[in-house]
């Protein structure tokens, strides 16, 4: 696995060190380190935030390390290295942003929003990856779960527990719609093979392949508020989610839900491209 | 020397004959052809139906109107509706007895045109209304519980447009109030509204002098209230099937539309149908189980309550009343500038309270019948103020 971790020598970005570190304990792989500078800054800067994040690195193994330095806007010089450099993951740390300056866009929506890999932001301590919440919408036309095996398998080899959590917001529109539906769980839906239930079982099937098998649930609500819900509820050390269908008119109509999720969650999440 | 078959003549053979433009009659067949293709195509039924809904409506309100002035001494000394208050809860008792709000939105406009009510007491019934207008929908979810069908399926998009529009009203009236006070918008009137008016009256003043001649004023405005009812439902009949089934919004019960979005594709849909109820119900067969996103109903029904003031203003322009013009659009951009300020700050919070009250409805039958009353109790109490 090519993992690019950005980093400012900041506390946040120490955070991404470390998690990255623990994520590679499980896939092995490359790690690419890359600091970006303002022009005005001296590269004998880069030099002390590299040895502050490879303080990080574990010094029995044996990792394919490069340090990378760039100059420039960081969101910028983040996702150009991203693209150019074929990797399957990048991990950035969480600085948090609040009131007005969330209009100027942090530089993690920008990322994810213009790379094409995979994006995990580090918002908790490196706990090992035990426990994952993968949240499958089913509104995209290559599965996430397909996209996450694609590039990310390696993320299951540490066997951890799984859930597969897709939520249901729907109300009834009408007097007359099939009711039960709105209330029911996870088991229900899948034996009635509703729209739900049959993504949540196709799911289960992708993941048995792998000698996974996770556990279905269906929750009922607003999707970011039970998203962040069963986070909290399940305490899962990492949360999966699709990216925002980002492209043309589907941009415009569609709500942000991922941004929502990214900016509100309180642990380490990873938006699948 | 002769063509080759297999290459196109060159203009500099001697054998090259140009093509032929087509002659003028050949032009004109074509046109002609194209032009009956199209005809062909059209929806005539239906056109038919909206003509004649128009036709009928235009009618009903000029019969209103006539008839409204017979009514004074009913409405303001028996019924005592003589205040913005008690026109409030009058407009709002009014619409469940006729199942809508534009007819009641219409008739608040010839009261205000014959006198019985005031300037402030138009735009307070039409809000009554609004308030009112809901009720259809929880009606026919309310048929539905007791035909045994689940409480909260059946009635939560009817409580769900209730709650907002009572929500958003209730704020919009005050600034709605404000602003008609101020007579900052009174300059703001259509052009050709006395033209319209009066090329209309032409048409339909023989109509309505046999009428006024053979019925008394009050069955006369009963009359007219029967039509534009009848109208109204007939225009629906009128309606284009909608396509956005197939589009990308066409799937509003899978994924989660921008506010913004639905806020526009509600008023876009009621700008057409003139009806909340009725773009309520077309959400139904957007979705073969009748879902829609919660996200999405929300900003649908903020969006569908202000252009359901479409048709009252036609009325306000049939009825050559410059004042009530004003009052229509006072109340279009009152709850168009509550709707706005509530998506651009705290809508989530919004949203979020607004299904929690419906859940709390229909959590058990004693919250909704504590609900019920309310309802039916704020607009008599509201009438005898």
């Amino acid at each position: 696995m090519r993992i690019l971790i950005a980093t400012d020598g900041s506390p946040h970005s120490d955070l991404a060190m470390k998690f990255s570190v623990k994520l590679l304990e499980c896939t092995g792989g490359e790690i690419a380190i890359l600091t970006v500078l303002r022009q005005r800054e001296p590269d004998s800067m880069a030099e002390v935030i590299f040895n502050r994040a490879s303080g990080f690195l574990t010094p029995e193994r044996s990792y394919g390390v490069r340090n990378l330095l760039r100059k420039g806007n960081s969101s910028n010089e983040i996702v150009r290295e991203a693209n150019e450099g074929d990797y399957d993951l990048v991990v950035l740390g969480w600085t948090p942003v609040s009131g007005y300056l969330r209009l100027l866009r942090p530089t993690v929506e920008r990322v994810i929003d213009r790379t094409t890999c995979s994006v995990l932001i580090v918002k908790s301590n490196g706990t090992p990856i035990e426990r994952i919440l993968i949240c499958d919408s089913g509104a995209q036309e290559k599965p996430l779960l397909v996209r996450f095996k694609q590039h990310l398998s390696d993320l299951f080899n540490c066997n951890p527990n799984i859930s597969v959590l897709h939520v249901m917001s729907q109300i009834s529109a009408g007097p007359g719609s099939i009711g039960w539906q709105l209330n029911a769980g996870a088991e229900e839906l899948i034996q009635a093979h509703t729209p739900e239930g049959d993504l949540l079982e196709r799911d289960i099937e992708m993941m048995e392949k792998l000698q996974l098998h996770p556990q279905p649930i269906i929750r009922h609500g607003f999707v970011v508020e039970e998203i962040l819900a069963e986070a909290r509820k399940g305490d899962y050390d990492l949360v999966v989610i699709g990216a925002h269908r980002g492209s043309g008119s589907l941009d415009m109509l569609l709500d942000d839900i991922a941004h929502q999720i990214v900016n509100h969650i309180d642990r380490t999440i990873l938006v699948v491209k | 020397m002769g063509m080759s078959e297999d290459r196109d003549p060159s203009p500099l053979d001697p054998a090259y004959v140009p093509a032929q433009m087509p002659s003028r009659s050949t032009r004109v067949r074509e046109f002609l052809a194209a032009l009956l293709s199209f005809l062909r195509r059209l929806p005539w039924r239906k056109l038919a139906i909206f003509a004649v809904s128009l036709f009928l409506f235009i009618l009903a309100i000029y019969t209103m109107k006539e008839g409204a002035k017979g009514l004074s001494p009913l409405v303001r000394n028996k019924l005592k509706v003589d205040n913005p208050i008690n026109s409030l809860g009058f407009g709002w008792i009014f619409a469940y007895v006729v199942m809508s709000g534009s007819p009641v939105a219409a008739v608040a406009l010839t009261f205000f045109t014959t006198g019985i009510v005031d300037q402030l007491g138009a735009f307070t019934m039409i809000t009554g209304s609004r308030l009112g207008a809901s009720f259809i929908v929880l009606f026919i979810g309310f048929l539905y519980v007791l035909r045994g069908k689940d409480r909260a399926s059946s009635l939560s998009m009817g409580l769900l447009s209730l709650s907002v529009t009572g929500s958003t009203y209730l704020v919009a009236s005050f600034i709605g109030v404000g602003i008609l006070s101020s007579k900052a918008l009174d300059g703001i009137q259509l052009k050709s509204g006395a033209l319209v008016s009066s090329v209309v009256e032409i048409i339909f003043d023989p109509i309505l002098s046999f009428l006024s001649g053979i019925l008394p004023e009050v069955l006369l405005f009963l009359v007219g209230l029967g039509i534009v009812i009848f109208s109204l439902n007939l225009f629906d009949k009128a309606l284009p099937q909608m396509a956005i089934k197939g589009s990308q919004v066409g799937r509003v019960s899978r994924l989660v539309y921008r506010p913004w979005v639905m806020f526009l594709l509600g008023a876009a849909i009621t700008l057409i149908s003139m009806s909340v109820s009725v773009s309520l119900s077309i959400l139904v067969p957007l979705s073969n189980r009748g879902f829609i996103r919660r996200e999405n109903v929300i900003p649908y029904i903020m969006g569908a309550n202000i252009t359901t003031f479409i048709d009252t203003l036609i009325a306000s322009v049939l009825l050559n009343n410059p004042q009530a013009f004003t009052v229509v659009l006072v109340e279009m951009i009152s709850i168009s500038i509550v709707s706005v300020i509530l998506l651009m700050t705290f809508f989530h919070r919004f949203e979020r309270s607004m299904l929690d009250f419906v859940e709390w409805i229909t959590a058990s039958n004693r919250n909704l019948l504590i609900f019920m009353a309310s309802i039916l109790i704020v607009p008599v109490i509201l009438m005898l103020l």
